[in-house]
């Protein structure tokens, strides 16, 4: 999501601070998250990166804290997935704990989501019995009303107790009569009729729940981005992103509802570390690599925090090939992660481009051998005696490449060797 | 470059100064002998170009002279059309000058002062290479074209390793060819771009194999990816494991809670005590039964042996009565039968008398009918005895007879035959005295003219003793006949046979031979008469007439007392026996005894089983008697019979009423005893209420602790945190497979390319040797015609191809290997001179091993050479290099003024 993006979603980035009354108000600000999927691994990095994003997510947890304290919020209801699976190692599970126990003037309202559902002898009953939960955090594992210390406010979680559910968890909200003087606010974990059915789960929530249900609020998590699906109906989104589905920025939402029957006043609240981007580019000369920067760039305005994953298409001129290469490699170490595809960049070579190449200018066999190349490359030349090479080569390996795509890199190559020769000869 | 002058002093065996001076710059030649110095002028030149003057070592050492010295090379030569005089002095003395002369081909400066540039010491070498355009270190293409002793076979090998040594003449040669086609090709770039790219594939590829070079980036990602994979293999297992927990978990906790509830254990206890109790009652009623039933079977076998008794005693009651009367009966039987004994025994005696009667006249027939048969054969025999004994007397009779007439005959065989052979003598003697004829055949008108003994001649007339012929009117023809002794034998012969003949027919009694052959037939009659007779005899009387009358006499002898008895009993017979009087036959009378036996036989029978009868009659009246007494025995005397029943009766009527008791008592428990399938039913279903509480305590035990370890397994594998290490692996096989992948991409890439490169290489090697192998060839076909030759890469030669064969260059003669080297040499100095960087061509003592002819092509060879650039020739051969054209050479003594004075 851009900045742009962000502020199209027509929220008021300042109204979370009106509703600041705490202890006994009638009025309630809380902070709604979920998502956070503590002890994700993010096994398609480097060792290094893996640690970093999965601290990212540990650190959310305090800009959640900082953000609440910010807008008046004296509890924190987090609508599942708080951690990613459900068999993590005992420091795993008292990492969020610990950070939360830092903010002890909140209470943290917790349930368990589809990753990190509530079974027989699981993980919450691990974290109940042994972990011991610190006094401000609260699991809520069983679907029966929770009222919030000091708030004319009660909770109804709807927690998950398996990673597939045939029934919807929120259902029994419905019946449940609470104090006429509260603001009934549900927790759930699920994908919602007509939105998300790409969520994660196979639980099915009916946002019609906010109205028969009476619920002021109805938290929802599951689905990573942030978005409101009905009226007081909203999936906070993760607060740090984890991937680059959506290139969704992380955000935290921050509720005021100023009594039983108000409209609740919605506010997202930026909490992400890292920005995950995805964009494809398409190209036709070097030129077209400034604007291709330039786009790159309003991502973020801090390079160090992008992942991005880049898929480059279109042709350049094989003269503006190394030129690209350059800008690819600058581009790898200026962000936090840079995936560069270049499947569909076509290197456009041709006899005369070859010709016109100074690098193989006055080497009549080099240029003859990129003739080749692109001959297989284009699949028009037939593949030569050199084939038998590396068919048996290829022969060997369980992988995708195609001999136009071995063509393609020795071509780079050859003209890459031939530049190294020109200069090294000067 | 052309060499114009060389000088040298105090250099190896010049111990004077020496100079060759007078080089023409095309061909030239210097033809001495061994150790003039020839050498030594080479290895002079060699060091004046190519060796600083700074130099020292072994080569240094080689040039000073045995008896010490600085040596001193001095040489003159042309450079792009100017002269130039190189000075150099080696060892302790060492310095080095080059001055320019001036244009070339003006006057020999040699001597006089230089009028150009003068460069000394480094700066001379430097000015000295620039000028030769020699590489800083190497002789470069002047190693090409001057070849020393026995170096021209290669370029030049190094003897210690047997490979070629290389002092720059390839880099030269590649130099100038790339030079030359470089206006097509690009040179040295294509393998300077290989080496590029096989220096990079090196980095990921182990040499000449597909495997990730040790220690690559390659290799380690291959290593990365498959220990992830392992490790994703491992981290999957122990999900699936753990999910395959959790699972059983819920099952063992369902289970338990569903069917080992403490609840149910207790219900199952409860059920399986009462079970138990039940069964016990059970058991209990059927042992009492048992009980009863052996008492009912006791009081009925009481009952059994009272009533048994009771009736044993009635039975012998009864049978001793009946016993009695029986008795009775067998003696009325057995009176009756004694009778009919002594009847039968009458009879028998009555049979038995009138069978030996019978038996007796039987025998007397038998008798009589034997005597009368014998009688009748006798009679016959005597009569045929006497019939045969009167023919026997009568063929007796006339064989007498005809015995005497023979006898009386006179006619005898003999005699006859006698007379016949007297006959027979006769006729012979007769025929050997033939009488002589003659014959008249006489005119009938004449006939009665002539007359024989008188009688009228005619026919044949036979002479005998002789005769007169008289013919009328003429005379007498008398005719006598004279004997010979043999005649007259013959005639006495004829008189003895005649008087033999004569006796014979008187002793015969006959007149003629006819008759006494009449005689001896009657004779032969007679004769077979009697032994017709003498057979007949022998079939009547073989044994003789004696025989037969004795044989008559016996049978009249036997025959006599018969006839006698017959005489005797025929008339008692007719009066006495009445049997016979009724036609009494033997076998008649054998059948009426035949009838009498069988009578006799029936009786006996009768007797025997009236008798067996009588036995039996015996043996009851006796078997009765026993029994009597036997049930006498028992039953006691007769008086107390009636007291004993009363009581025997009294008990069994008392047994048979505790026997219906027991009956009464056992019916009343079976009614309340159960039965054998419900006390089965009942056990069975105690033992199985027992077994299932027991297994299922054990169960719910097993379970709990099942359950326990499960819940620690979980909450140990939880620590593993198994599932998160799936999804951290799962990426990282991505990555690295991605990171594999490429690397992969790489390795094929760059291999294509060294395939593409190396072919395109190939390519231009063949026309990279194209200029060598161009000016090589008119020199070649000077030598060899229509030989083509093979150089490698290296400039080496491969190969020599002669009418379409190839022959590989070690494989050819020396002679034929050392034209060939120089011919490529030609060939190098041609290219050299082409390029416009003309080198002289100098060979020291080379075509060593040529023979006339081919020294005479490589002569042509080395004078066209000298057209092109300079070619100098040292040889120690003059009378073989006589034909070698160009310009001879002389050593003479170094007179210049300007030879550094030691």
């Amino acid at each position: 999501m851009t900045a742009e993006q962000i502020k199209n979603l027509g929220l008021d980035m300042a109204a979370g601070n009106r509703s600041s009354a705490r202890g006994g108000s009638v009025a309630v600000t809380f902070i709604h998250t979920a998502d956070w999927q503590i002890g994700k691994p993010f096994g398609g990095f480097d060792a290094r990166l893996a640690g970093r994003l999965e601290a990212a997510r540990l650190d959310a947890i305090d800009r959640i804290g900082e953000a609440a304290r910010e807008r008046g919020a004296s509890f924190v209801i987090v609508a599942g997935d708080v951690y990613d699976s459900t068999d993590l190692a005992e420091r795993t599970l008292r990492q969020p704990l610990e950070r939360m126990r830092a903010f002890a003037d909140l209470t943290w309202f917790l349930i368990p989501g589809n990753h990190d559902y509530a079974a027989r002898n699981g993980l919450w009953h691990r974290l109940v019995q042994s972990v011991s939960l610190p006094a401000n955090v609260r699991a809520l594992v069983e679907p029966r009303p929770e009222p919030v210390p000091g708030h004319a406010a009660v909770i109804l979680p709807a927690p998950l107790t398996a990673r597939a559910l045939a029934h919807d968890p929120t259902a029994w909200m419905d019946d449940c009569a609470t104090d006429p003087g509260l603001c009934r606010i549900g927790l759930a974990h699920g994908a919602v009729h007509g939105f998300g059915g790409s969520g994660e789960t196979s639980v099915l929530i009916d946002p019609g729940r906010v109205a028969r249900a009476h619920l002021e609020y109805l938290a929802l998590g599951d689905w990573h981005g942030t978005k409101e699906v009905a009226p007081r109906c909203w999936y906070s989104g993760t607060p740090e992103p984890d991937n680059f589905a959506a290139s969704q920025k992380g955000f935290a939402l921050a509720v005021g509802i100023d009594g039983p029957g108000a409209a609740a006043k919605v506010t997202p609240v930026a909490t992400g570390h890292f920005v995950w981007a995805r964009l494809k580019a398409r190209v036709g000369s070097v030129r077209d690599l400034d604007a291709v920067s330039r786009e790159i760039a309003e991502f973020t305005d801090r390079p160090q925090r992008l992942l991005l994953t880049l898929a480059v298409q279109g042709a350049l001129p094989v003269a503006d090939y190394e030129a690209f290469a350059a800008w690819s490699g600058d581009l790898a170490a200026r962000l936090q992660h840079a995936e560069i595809a270049t499947d569909e960049l076509v290197i456009e070579a041709d006899g005369d481009g070859i010709a016109a190449l100074d690098v193989l200018a006055g080497a009549p066999e080099l240029q003859a051998v990129a003739r080749r190349l692109i001959a297989i490359r284009d699949g028009s030349g037939g593949l030569p005696a050199a084939d038998t090479v590396v068919s048996e080569l290829l022969a060997l390996r369980d992988t995708a490449i195609t001999p136009e795509a071995v063509a393609s890199s020795a071509l780079v190559k050859l003209i890459r060797a031939a530049r190294a020769e020109a200069e090294g000869s000067l | 470059m052309k060499l114009r002058a060389i000088r040298l002093a105090e250099v190896g065996i010049f111990r004077d100064p020496v100079a060759v001076e007078d080089f023409s710059g095309r061909l030239d030649v210097l033809i001495g002998p061994n150790e003039l110095g020839k050498s030594t002028i080479f290895r002079a030149l060699e060091a004046v170009f190519f060796k600083k003057h700074t130099a020292t070592g072994k080569d240094v050492e080689l040039m000073v002279p045995r008896a010490g010295g600085s040596p001193q090379i001095e040489a003159e030569f042309d450079v792009d059309g100017v002269r130039w005089r190189i000075t150099k002095r080696f060892g302790r003395s060492r310095s080095a000058e080059l001055r320019e002369l001036g244009a070339a081909g003006a006057a020999s400066p040699a001597g006089g002062a230089g009028a150009g540039r003068i460069a000394r010491g480094a700066d001379a070498e430097d000015v000295l290479v620039e000028l030769l355009q020699l590489d800083a270190s190497t002789s470069g293409r002047f190693a090409l074209l001057w070849v020393g002793q026995q170096r021209s076979l290669d370029l030049d090998i190094d003897p210690a390793t047997g490979r070629p040594r290389d002092r720059g003449e390839r880099a030269t040669l590649r130099n100038i060819i790339e030079q030359e086609i470089d206006v097509v090709a690009g040179g040295g770039r294509l393998r300077g771009v290989e080496a590029r790219l096989v220096a990079e594939l090196e980095t990921h590829l182990q040499p000449k194999k597909l495997q990730p070079k040790k220690g690559s980036d390659y290799e380690q990602a291959v290593t990365r990816r498959d220990a992830a994979r392992r490790e994703l293999a491992a981290a999957r297992d122990q999900v699936a494991a753990g999910a395959e927990r959790v699972r059983r978990l819920a099952q063992l906790t369902e289970r338990h809670q569903a069917e080992l509830a403490p609840a149910i254990l207790a219900r199952l206890a409860e059920q399986s005590r009462s079970a138990h109790e039940r069964r016990e009652a059970a058991e209990k009623s059927v042992a009492e039964g048992a009980h009863l039933s052996e008492r009912e079977r006791a009081a009925r076998l009481t009952a059994e042996k009272a009533a048994k008794q009771l009736q044993a005693f009635d039975d012998d009651m009864t049978a001793a009565a009946g016993l009695v009367q029986a008795e009775q009966e067998v003696t009325a039987e057995r009176q009756r039968l004694v009778a009919e004994v002594e009847a039968n025994a009458r009879l028998l005696q009555s049979a038995t008398a009138s069978c030996e009667r019978l038996r007796e006249r039987e025998r007397r027939a038998s008798d009589a009918a034997r005597r009368a048969a014998e009688t009748l054969t006798l009679r016959q025999d005597l009569q045929d005895l006497e019939e045969k004994l009167a023919s026997a007397r009568q063929t007796t009779a006339e064989h007498a007879t005809v015995v005497a007439d023979i006898a009386s005959a006179s006619a005898t065989a003999e005699r006859l035959a006698e007379l016949d052979e007297a006959c027979r003598s006769l006729a012979l003697a007769d025929a050997v005295a033939a009488p002589v004829s003659v014959v008249f055949d006489v005119l009938a008108e004449a006939r009665h003219r002539i007359t024989i003994d008188g009688a009228p001649a005619s026919g044949t007339r036979d002479l005998g003793a002789g005769a007169v012929i008289a013919i009328d009117g003429i005379g007498t023809i008398r005719l006598v006949r004279e004997e010979t002794p043999d005649q007259a034998r013959l005639r006495a012969g004829r008189q003895s046979a005649a008087q033999e003949k004569a006796k014979l027919l008187a002793d015969i009694g006959v007149a003629t031979v006819d008759e006494a052959r009449d005689a001896g037939r009657v004779l032969v009659r007679r004769q077979a008469q009697k032994e017709k007779l003498e057979a007949r005899l022998e079939a009547i009387a073989p044994a003789g007439v004696d025989a037969l009358v004795h044989a008559r006499d016996e049978v009249a002898a036997r025959l006599e007392p018969l006839l006698a008895a017959e005489q005797a009993t025929d008339p008692e017979a007719g009066a006495a026996d009445s049997v016979r009087a009724d036609d009494q036959s033997p076998e008649a009378v054998r059948d009426q005894l035949r009838i009498a036996e069988g009578e006799r036989e029936r009786i006996r029978s009768e007797k025997e089983a009236l008798s067996s009868r009588l036995g039996g009659i015996g043996a009851r009246a006796e078997q009765i008697a026993a029994d009597i007494a036997r049930l006498d025995a028992r039953l006691g005397p007769v008086a107390v019979r009636p007291v004993e029943r009363a009581r025997l009766k009294a008990l069994s009527e008392e047994a048979a009423a505790a026997h219906m008791k027991a009956i009464d008592e056992r019916k009343a428990n079976q009614s309340s005893a159960p039965e054998p399938d419900a006390l089965a039913a009942l056990r069975r279903h105690d033992d199985e209420t027992r077994a299932r509480f027991e297994a299922l305590s054990k169960e719910a035990q097993e379970l709990s602790l099942a359950i326990r370890g499960l819940e620690a397994e979980i909450a140990t594998a939880g620590e593993a945190e198994a599932g998160r290490t799936v999804q951290r692996l799962e990426g990282e096989c991505a990555r690295l497979d991605t990171q594999v992948r490429h690397y992969e991409l790489e390795v094929v890439a760059l291999r294509l390319l060294k395939q593409l490169i190396g072919e395109a290489e190939k390519a231009n090697r063949d026309r990279f040797l194209e200029p060598v192998v161009q000016r090589l060839a008119p020199y070649l076909s000077e030598v060899f015609p229509g030989a083509e030759l093979r150089i490698d890469e290296m400039f080496s030669i491969t190969e020599l191809k002669r009418a379409a064969a190839g022959e590989p260059f070690q494989a050819l003669s020396d002679g034929t290997r050392e034209q060939l080297a120089i011919l490529v040499r030609l060939g190098f100095g041609r290219l050299l001179a082409d390029a416009g960087h003309p080198v002289p061509l100098v060979l020291d003592d080379a075509l060593v091993f040529s023979d006339d002819d081919r020294i005479a092509a490589m002569f042509k060879a080395l004078e066209t050479a000298a057209q092109h650039h300079q070619v100098i020739v040292f040889s120690c051969r003059a009378k073989t290099f006589e034909a070698l054209g160009g310009h001879r050479l002389a050593i003479s003594p170094w007179r210049s003024s300007a030879r550094v004075e030691t």
